[in-house]
């Protein structure tokens, strides 16, 4: 009796179950080229939806806003004349706003730590900047990185970001990090999560919480592990993906927690020898036989984690030419709010996984047979859809 | 006990040998092919050909690049070809200034053959195989006179 109830309820459930697809259901048609550091966000308070950018080229930051009526707004920030009263090394672009009256861009750590404090350029739709100093009552030297992404869009003057400590020595090598234990304690000892706060002319740090992975302070680590790729979600929180551990670190107030997930298309690295860390050839070699998580991106409305999950594709080619790691196959895995594996969808090499964002509608690929066609960077939004399995 | 160890050391030798030789001529048939389908030209039997791809060291590309166009005599005096992909023409047109005896492989497909190319690399060819191939690195290339061994090094 009791094996037959099993039955029924395992057919029961096979029934039942629920898959999830990947579908297209919207394009986004930019009005340039090549926008780089795009960022979406949606604001539950004025229901408005909003896109921001940079149009390198012409020296412009774009943001717009599209609110639940359809009406679309342009604002257009040039930061030609903040940037000719600076070096122009000096500008990493990385931005964010407060409002959309004007944006913030964070000068990138100069060259030699120490003598200069990083700071922030305030730009108006005129044009017109000031600069905000940053400061923190430590007094000591912060290098707010990775500048690969706009900060969140936010209601207060609260802002978040990862640093790293600049500690007397500067940032580690590549050499370093391998064979200098104490160099590398030196980064990974210290808290990677940091608040900050702006007022009308200082950029306050408040306070820095959350800690590294302990693996990182071992003997030896993977090299992909040197440099976490994060996302930073809408609370105090931020995610941290290490691209040689099949973990997710979220970092929130003081603690850290781990989420293990896996993917389809996982491979067994190989071991990287670090006596190689300069041939190229062999450098190329590794990354296109070897499978990682790449990019880990969150998109607050629907409370999403999306990873880019790049597969294996082996090196050369039976006709004697070899394949380039840049080209490597990808797929992308979509978590929940409870960092629940949703589902792993592969996707076709007509998108780029160097370029993608999440909106609140799905996730945004570029598709480059399109970008090339309409002279234009254009992307597919994905979004997931339930079907049910039938038997 | 000698003897078997004096023939092991022999066997080793030997397969060693043998994998390298194989390894030489499955290259020299790769580049020759290439020279021959996308440049219509033959594998000279003894003859230096520096190949510039874009994948690699960027670094010593940019830094050879500039190198050659200042100094062009140490090219034409010592190489049988300078071959260029088309990636390269698109990231650097400088390179394209460059006339003397390069040629611009259109096809691309020089960026793609597994010789272990990186960058600015020397392919060397003697008694009809590759018997070397160096690559440029950019640790080594502090100044004008590095560049000028790497280039005479033949």
């Amino acid at each position: 009796m009791v094996v037959f109830t099993l039955f029924i309820l395992s057919c029961n459930y096979k029934l039942n179950k629920s898959e999830y697809i990947f579908v297209p259901i919207d394009t986004i048609i930019f009005p340039v080229k090549n926008p780089i550091r795009i960022n979406s966000r949606y604001n539950n308070r004025t229901c408005t939806n909003y896109i921001s950018f940079i149009d390198v080229g012409n020296m412009n930051i774009f943001l717009i806003t599209n609110d639940s009526n359809n009406n679309r707004t342009e604002h257009i920030f040039c930061y030609k004349n903040a940037i000719r009263n600076f070096k122009k090394e000096n500008f990493n672009l990385f931005y964010f706003f407060k409002d959309t009256s004007s944006v913030y861009i964070l000068l990138k750590n100069p060259i030699f730590p120490g003598n200069i404090k990083q700071s922030i350029v305030q730009i108006d739709s005129k044009g017109k900047f000031r600069t905000l100093k940053i400061w923190n009552s430590s007094n000591e030297i912060y290098y707010i990185q990775p500048p690969n992404k706009p900060f969140n869009f936010t209601d207060t003057n609260i802002f978040i970001a990862t640093c790293f400590h600049e500690a007397k020595l500067g940032t580690p090598s590549l050499n370093d990090y391998q064979t200098n234990l104490d160099s590398r304690k030196k980064v990974f000892s210290q808290p990677p999560t940091l608040l900050f706060e702006i007022n009308d002319s200082i950029c306050k740090i408040i306070k820095e919480y959350g800690s590294y992975p302990k693996t990182l302070l071992d003997t030896t680590i993977h090299i992909y592990n040197y440099f976490p790729d994060y996302t930073i979600c809408n609370s105090d929180a931020v995610v941290f993906l290490y691209r040689n551990m099949d973990t997710l670190y979220l970092t929130k107030k003081n603690k850290t927690i781990k989420y293990a997930f896996k993917s389809k298309y996982k491979h067994c690295n190989p071991k990287f020898d670090m006596k190689k860390l300069f041939n190229y050839n062999y450098i190329n070699k590794y990354a296109c036989e070897s499978s990682k998580p790449m990019y880990i991106k969150y998109e607050p409305k629907n409370n999403r984690l999306y990873l880019i999950y790049t597969k294996y594709q082996k090196f050369e080619n039976k006709d004697g030419t070899i394949n380039k790691a840049i080209n490597n196959p990808f797929s992308i895995i979509v978590f929940d709010s409870l960092f629940n594996n949703i589902g792993e969808f592969n996707i076709s090499n007509e998108y780029s996984k160097f370029n993608s964002f999440p909106t609140s509608k799905g996730f945004a690929l570029r598709n480059t047979k399109l970008s090339n066609k309409n002279k234009k960077a254009t992307y597919i939004v994905y979004n997931i859809q339930e079907t049910k399995k039938t038997l | 006990m000698n003897r078997i160890f004096l023939s092991m050391l022999v066997i080793i030798t030997l397969i060693s040998s043998t994998s390298c030789t194989n390894n030489s001529d499955k290259k020299t048939e790769l580049f020759s092919l290439f020279l021959s389908n996308q440049l219509n030209a033959n594998l000279k039997d003894s003859a230096n050909y520096l190949i510039i791809t874009y994948m690699g060291c960027t670094g010593c590309v940019h830094k050879g690049v500039n190198y050659i166009n200042r100094y062009p005599q140490y090219i034409t005096l010592n190489y049988e070809k300078v071959i260029y992909s088309n990636t390269l023409l698109n990231r650097i047109p400088e390179i394209g200034v460059f006339k003397r005896n390069s040629v611009c492989d259109t096809s691309d497909r020089i960026e793609y053959l597994n010789l272990g190319l990186s960058g600015f690399s020397i392919i060397k060819i003697r008694k009809g195989i590759i018997s070397e191939i160096i690559n440029l690195d950019i640790r080594d290339t502090k100044d004008d006179s590095a560049l000028k061994n790497y280039i005479l090094m033949n």
